[in-house]
């Protein structure tokens, strides 16, 4: 159709706000190919995770110390003691964990696992700390070699407490360090875990050893919480990235509305001359495929930038393993649902104008003349600049609304923002 | 094409109330005439235009080109037809802002099977070294010649000029009824122009009169003279 030649045209004569809408296009879908992306890749890594460390279904304390040959006989289970100590380093403390062999055992994210004299600390906190592989740190008089950092299945998301729901990565941070290691400090304590058909076995251990603590590993917030925010992870992709397009549709919506208004004694004409409104419509249609695909490039760009130092920034606190690999099929459907909610913004925009009669379109105007609503205000007290500008505010009186509704929700947000920010 | 209108009507109603564009209108113009219809603001000239060219339905009433009655086509079927034999041409020309002065042309061009050459036609214009401009680059008497040859590009059998010169000078103006002349002699096209320039009429075949949606009178014109001579 000739009359798209039109399109490149219009698009550059109003370049700016289409490029504004691209761009808002382009960070829907790349958030949406970021976070879906993200979520895919931490559900593969979470079940790899999960096998390679074999992390527990329970851990427990007991008055009397547990026979462990004898409950994983008795019972289809397995078990292991793990000693812990807290020790203080500069102002914050590090709880260095011994290095199990069956259950919970330490996954390297980066460097290699420890030897004898040798420490792996979470990434969170020795970056917080400054640090590096390779340095030496002295702990409770005892030196150490950093030699990576480690994730440990049952402090993914390391809190101090079990009841602590933030983690603090300069105050707080975990290591692992080898058995002969952990056994030079004085004030050890130990908890048992446990992996397999722990209900019977949570009953015989109850009766013999008295159990003091048990915690489920579903109740386990250094492990629960971050599986939650991971699996919060594909709302995420949805939400955000609809907030974005649901502007779009409207920015889009406003914007193809004002063109096809001063567009409408030209489409009067194309309908003079035999063009049918569906050939009209698929006109208009092209915008929003237009700005789609534009969009969906600059977007796929976007994620392949940040598609690394988000993941980054996940496994940095979640401490899983996690490759940056970008979903295409995720740009795809991204590219899709673009393209069909921006279509339906230029649909609604143009049906109603397009129903009218070429005869009504040849005028060129379409609406009846509005009764200004101030036409019945007396202003006659006001200045006559101050009687302009309110006059102005009543003519235009749904933008102004909408002008006050985005600043309200703008400031509602940043200060919310601001101030779960001072929470954490 | 041979056009008749018998009895037509178009009633607008708002309400209880009506009110009459046409009433009763009947008359016959010929394949190859020119027409004028002539009349006051609001006597109903625009609304038998648009009548004609089909993007407005009488009430009642038979209108018949040639032996087609076109009052008993559906609206998809009207289009079609509008498509392949209808041309328009506007007072203040109606041409596309964001594309050239051929591509104006090539809009029209596209919606028929065997339309004519586009060069031929900016020829006959007397625009053809105009062609790549775009229409806030043209004057206004070129402007109409690119609506007249957008229009004449799907060679229709009838061509409507609501108010052809309306907006333009007294030159300008004569050249485009030289310009639709021209092509009545070229093409046989049957042209129908609505005008408050009595003097115009002098130029066509057939003159039309209206007054308050009714025909007040249909003449034929015995003492037509050239365009050239035409003066107001």
């Amino acid at each position: 159709m000739i009359l798209n030649k039109r399109i490149k045209r219009v698009l550059f004569q109003n370049k700016m706000q289409y490029i504004g809408l691209i761009f808002l296009v382009a960070l829907s879908i790349s958030l949406y190919s970021i976070f879906g992306s993200l979520a895919s890749n931490f559900n593969e890594a979470t079940d790899t995770y999960n096998n390679k460390t074999n992390i527990e279904d329970a851990k427990f304390l007991t008055l009397k110390e547990v026979d462990i040959n004898k409950i994983e006989d008795m019972f289809n289970v397995s078990l292991e003691k793990r000693y812990e100590v807290d020790v203080d380093f500069k102002e914050s403390t590090i709880r260095l964990i011994e290095l199990s062999s069956e259950i919970n055992k330490p996954l390297i994210i980066e460097g290699r696992m420890i030897k004898e004299g040798e420490i792996a600390l979470n990434p969170a906190y020795a970056k917080a700390n400054r640090i590096k592989i390779g340095d030496v740190i002295s702990l409770g008089g005892y030196e150490y070699l950093v030699s990576g950092f480690v994730s440990i299945p049952d402090y993914i998301y390391p809190t101090k407490s079990l009841t602590d729901l933030m983690a603090d990565p300069t105050k707080f941070g975990v290591a692992i360090v080898t058995s002969k290691d952990i056994k030079k400090y004085g004030d050890l304590t130990y908890f048992y875990s446990i992996k397999g058909d722990i209900s019977n076995a949570k009953k015989y251990i109850d009766s013999e050893y008295k159990i003091l603590m048990w915690q489920d590993i579903k109740d386990n917030l250094r492990y629960t919480l971050a599986k939650k925010k991971i699996e919060q992870l594909p709302q995420l992709a949805v939400k955000i990235p609809l907030l974005f397009l649901s502007l779009t549709f409207i920015l889009l919506f406003v914007l193809l509305k004002r063109i096809i208004k001063l567009e409408i004694k030209e489409i009067g004409t194309l309908y003079a001359l035999g063009y049918t409104k569906s050939e009209i419509q698929r006109h208009y249609l092209f915008y929003p495929i237009i700005i789609s695909i534009f969009g969906t490039i600059l977007g796929t760009l976007f994620t392949i930038l940040l598609q690394k130092p988000l993941t980054d920034y996940y496994v940095f606190y979640f401490n899983i393993p996690v490759s940056p690999n970008v979903k295409y099929n995720f740009l795809l459907y991204g590219l899709l649902e673009s393209v069909l909610i921006l279509s339906l913004s230029a649909y609604v925009a143009s049906a109603k104008l397009l129903k009218y009669s070429p005869t009504t379109l040849l005028r060129g105007k379409v609406e009846k003349d509005k009764i200004p609503i101030f036409a019945n205000i007396n202003l006659s007290r006001f200045k006559f600049k101050n009687k302009r500008i309110i006059e102005g505010i009543f003519k235009n009186y749904a933008s102004y609304i909408w002008y006050i509704y985005s600043i309200n929700t703008s400031s509602c947000w940043l200060c919310c923002k601001g101030f779960s920010r001072r929470i954490d | 094409m041979s056009i008749k209108f018998k009895n037509v009507t178009k009633e607008y109603k708002t309400g209880t109330n009506s009110f009459y564009a046409l009433k009763n209108v009947s008359f016959k113009a010929n394949e190859g005439e020119i027409v004028a219809i002539l009349g006051p603001s609001g006597s109903g000239k625009s609304t038998l235009l648009n009548i004609l060219g089909e993007i407005d339905r009488a009430t009642d009433g038979e209108i018949m080109f040639g032996d087609l009655n076109v009052s008993k086509l559906s609206d998809k079927e009207l289009t079609k037809y509008r498509r392949n034999n209808v041309g328009f041409v506007f007072q203040f020309y109606n041409l596309i802002p964001n594309l050239t002065a051929f591509e104006n042309i090539e809009v029209a061009a596209e919606l028929t099977k065997s339309p004519l050459k586009i060069e031929e036609v900016l020829e006959a214009v007397g625009m053809l070294q105009n062609k790549n401009k775009f229409p806030q680059q043209l004057s206004g008497g070129e402007q109409q010649r690119i609506s007249i040859a957008r229009a004449i590009i799907k060679n229709p059998k009838l061509l409507l000029c609501d108010e052809p010169t309306g907006a333009l000078d007294y030159n300008t103006s004569k050249e485009v009824l030289e310009l639709l002349d021209k092509i009545n002699k070229m093409y046989g096209t049957t042209i129908f122009i609505v005008t408050h320039n009595t003097s115009i009429a002098s130029m066509c075949h057939r003159i039309i009169k209206l007054r308050s949606g009714q025909i007040t009178d249909v003449k034929l014109n015995k003492e037509r003279i050239s365009p050239k001579e035409v003066e107001w």
